[in-house]
């Protein structure tokens, strides 16, 4: 059951989207952010929203952003279809025979102006989920089912 | 058409007009219909894509968000559909949610919310402002209901997985939405696998389950609140018997409901029960008057 992030969570959240992406806290605002297990949600603030998460067991809230199993946090697809309209950092648009490749889950040689981790990938501005670039490769993360049937 | 389904069917012959239309209607395979996610991309814009990507789009009538997709095999394999530009979803069970009409900063339950396409419509018409708590017993389902609700970027829904009748009641809600286990013989076409009242045990068992429901979605609605029953079975039994009964016992009232679809009234007897007359403001829709599920629809107040 997933419990509201202190203050100083939050900060570290929104400074993660902030330093590897560039998507500005602005972004969440009007949200609250809890935490889970293993994931990070985000979901609209409501007068009513402390009080109902006491009443009920609540299983999920909104949607996951990050998926915090390991101490390498993942965006989630989910996440980024949403919030990575704002993103201006370790964000590629690919086209041609690069996005067939990328949603095929090839892998697409460098080097590309990317930091090594999770990036952002586009078509024509559209947010197609995420990738993990590393030695000069990017690698779809996108999740496999999904991706290929693209 | 299956034999089995043929005899199902044959009960309502009276109560069905243009009983062969019916029948006829069965033999049509469904128009796939889908909604677009307007949170996500206007109902205009959102036709001008699909096209533009070549897809043949058809509005459908009186329902501002909802398209007939034609020549799509799998609607659920598209780069659209993946970018939750849209959801697929009958028109007929698009009308649960539209007629709840839930506003902005409201707080709803679906009760039995899993597959997720009225719950996720229910926080589409509210702009994803307020909060819908979107509940099913059976915690397999709520994957995929939380699997549409991630596509589709709706951040206003809290997922629970209670059984229905034992749903907490020390909150009470603003509007319910209850969409109950039924026979599904409105999802019924030829060439698929006959509907489950076949079988009068499972029948009778969906018929207690649904009164139960109800009584329990009216506890935890707030007095003076509204709450939409649907179903997608022609069974009067699994309808108008299961809604006569909060009516008769003066717990809710039927709201009449305006709706630009072709459809029937709810009806005032079966099989020598009767009715409350207010049972005429009930809506049924068969498919030979309009392509898509059967389905039954009641709109509901609760009495302060």
């Amino acid at each position: 059951m997933p419990t509201f992030a202190s203050e100083a969570e939050r900060k570290e959240i929104l400074d993660y989207f902030s330093n590897r992406f560039g998507i500005p806290e602005k972004a969440f605002e009007g949200l609250r952010i809890l935490k889970g297990e293993r994931k990070i949600w985000v979901v609209r603030d409501h007068p009513e929203l402390e009080r109902i998460l006491d009443q009920l067991k609540v299983e999920s809230a909104g949607i996951p952003i990050l998926r915090t199993k390991t101490s390498l946090w993942k965006p989630t697809t989910a996440g980024m279809h949403l919030f990575g309209l704002h993103a201006t950092r370790n964000v590629i648009d690919l086209e041609g025979g690069a996005l067939k490749a990328f949603l095929k889950m090839e892998p697409i040689d460098g080097p590309l102006p990317l930091e090594p981790g999770f990036v952002i990938v586009r078509q024509e501005g559209k947010v197609l989920g995420c990738g993990v670039y590393g030695k000069g490769r990017l690698r779809s993360q996108i999740p496999q089912p999904r991706g290929r049937s693209l | 058409m299956n034999e089995k389904m043929i005899q199902t069917f044959a009960r309502y012959r009276d109560i069905i007009l243009d009983y062969n239309g019916f029948l006829s209607a069965l033999e049509q395979p469904f128009f796939v219909s889908i909604r677009a996610n307007t949170l996500k991309i206007d109902a205009g814009p959102f036709q001008a894509l699909m096209r533009g990507r070549g897809y043949n789009l058809e509005p459908v009538e009186g329902i501002e968000e909802a398209f007939l997709l034609h020549g799509v095999e799998n609607p659920g394999s598209t780069l659209e559909y993946f970018l939750g530009y849209y959801q697929v979803q009958g028109f007929t069970s698009m009308l649960p949610a539209k007629i709840l009409d839930p506003r902005p900063g409201e707080v709803i339950l679906d009760l039995c919310a899993a597959p997720g396409g009225k719950t996720t419509h229910l926080a589409q018409l509210m702009g994803d402002r307020g909060l819908v708590v979107a509940n099913d017993f059976k915690f397999e389902r709520t994957h995929v209901l939380r699997s549409h609700i991630d596509r589709l970027g709706i951040l206003s829904v809290l997922v629970c997985c209670y059984r229905g009748q034992a749903f907490p009641l020390r909150r009470k809600f603003d509007r319910v939405l209850l969409d109950p286990p039924c026979s599904a013989e409105g999802t019924y076409r030829d060439g698929l696998p006959p509907t489950r009242n076949e079988n009068a045990k499972v029948a009778q068992h969906l018929v207690r389950v649904q009164k139960e429901l109800l009584r329990h979605a009216l506890a935890v609605l707030r007095p003076g609140g509204t709450l939409v029953y649907s179903t997608c079975t022609y069974a009067p039994e699994e309808n108008e018997a299961v809604v006569n009964e909060v009516v008769n016992s003066g717990q809710a009232d039927l709201l009449p409901v305006q709706i630009p679809l072709p459809h029937s009234q709810g009806l005032t007897s079966w099989q020598g029960e009767v009715y409350h007359a207010d049972m005429v403001k009930a809506l049924r829709f068969y498919p030979h008057q309009v392509n898509s599920w059967g389905f039954f629809i009641a709109h509901l107040r609760k009495r302060s």
